[in-house]
């Protein structure tokens, strides 16, 4: 899922400033399940600004909304009469669903309420970790499923660097050594032939280095 | 015992602290709560195992929230409290209403509080 955490509120308080009538618009889908964008967050968030604008005096009129998807056109319909009532739109979803909302509603200001982090998963309760960088070329069945470009910190490809201690990478002490992860998992599923092959320098063409990534599928076209 | 607490405070029961959300805190004091203190059980007593500690963290989470509004977040206060500890809970409520006398009113409180969502919880909580 895409993981994102919220601005602060003196951050939302600046971005709004100057403006009255805010739709907060949460989104029912990734940032939901990260704890950052859905209905309870669109409250909390809601009922800091309202007591950030009464506290100075910026009289804000703030309505609370939450979508199920907000990059999704079908739904992004449902927040059209609450969109027209009011003069900005605080979304709460990720960037591509401040995007969405934006291209939809030309004549509204719509702002992102939180920062998008990363595609990740829940580690543990409270605890997201990146798992994927969406690099548009993936490598994950050479490594038994184990993403040395998010996992380890140099993104190496053909082994470790030699600077981990124990089990932990160098750069990030709190986290452990991917590749450490690559060999354990590669010796239990009985693939560590794989480690001799040389791999090529990755082809990083299809990531963000060629502009907007566009998939086009003629079969789905009409 | 017959011990004596100031009579400006309301009880709202709750099955464990554990069962408070932030929003519940938020929803207070924007509805004009002078002070919110959560009394949860004792550390390592609780009976849902650690409803108090997920409260603990809730209460610390919504405090910075608060204090990033621009508000006194010494109003919302955790204290962890036996269920027969008479004196300690009337001094920490003394204790509670001494800091909330010290920092004044609600700042957000509104005349029209009547109509609040914390007095309507508060209206159902004590109906007979």
């Amino acid at each position: 899922m895409i993981v994102a955490e919220r601005k602060t509120i003196p951050e939302l308080v600046d971005i709004l400033e100057g403006h009255k009538k805010i739709l907060v618009l949460g989104c029912g889908t990734c940032v939901t399940v990260c704890l950052a964008g859905g209905e309870r967050e669109v409250s909390i968030i809601s009922s800091a600004l309202r007591i950030a604008s009464r506290a100075k005096n910026l009289s804000f009129e703030i309505e609370e909304l939450t979508i199920e998807r907000q990059c999704d056109n079908v739904f992004i319909e449902e927040a059209a009469k609450a969109v027209e009532r009011n003069d900005v739109v605080l979304s709460l979803g990720c960037g591509a669903g401040v995007q969405a909302i934006a291209e939809r509603y030309l004549e509204k200001p719509v702002y992102a309420g939180l920062n998008t982090a990363f595609i990740g998963i829940l580690e543990e309760r409270g605890i997201w970790a990146e798992k994927c960088a969406a690099c548009g070329a993936c490598v994950l069945d050479q490594y038994g499923g184990i993403c040395p470009i998010t996992r380890c910190a140099k993104h190496m490809l053909n082994g470790p660097c030699g600077g981990s201690r124990e089990d932990r990478c160098e750069v990030r002490p709190d986290r452990p050594c991917g590749w450490q992860l690559i060999y354990q998992r590669l010796k239990g599923i009985g693939q560590l032939d794989r480690l001799k092959r040389i791999v090529p320098p990755k082809n990083w063409a299809p990531s963000l280095g060629g502009g907007c990534r566009v998939i086009v599928r003629e079969d789905h076209r009409i | 015992m017959r011990l004596q607490y100031p009579t400006n405070i309301r009880i709202i029961r709750t099955p464990c602290t554990g069962r408070l959300e932030v929003e519940y805190f938020m929803k207070a004091f924007e509805n004009g709560a002078d002070g919110v203190l959560v009394a949860g059980c004792e550390e390592g007593s609780c009976h849902f195992i650690e409803g108090n500690f997920m409260a603990k963290r809730r209460v610390n989470y919504t405090r910075r929230i608060l204090s990033e509004a621009g508000f006194e977040m010494e109003r919302l206060r955790m204290i962890n409290i036996g269920a027969a500890d008479a004196r300690p809970f009337v001094e920490h409520i003394k204790n509670m209403i001494e800091t909330i006398r010290n920092l004044g009113p609600n700042p957000l409180h509104e005349a029209d509080a009547s109509s609040s969502v914390l007095d309507a919880m508060i209206e159902q909580e004590t109906q007979p």
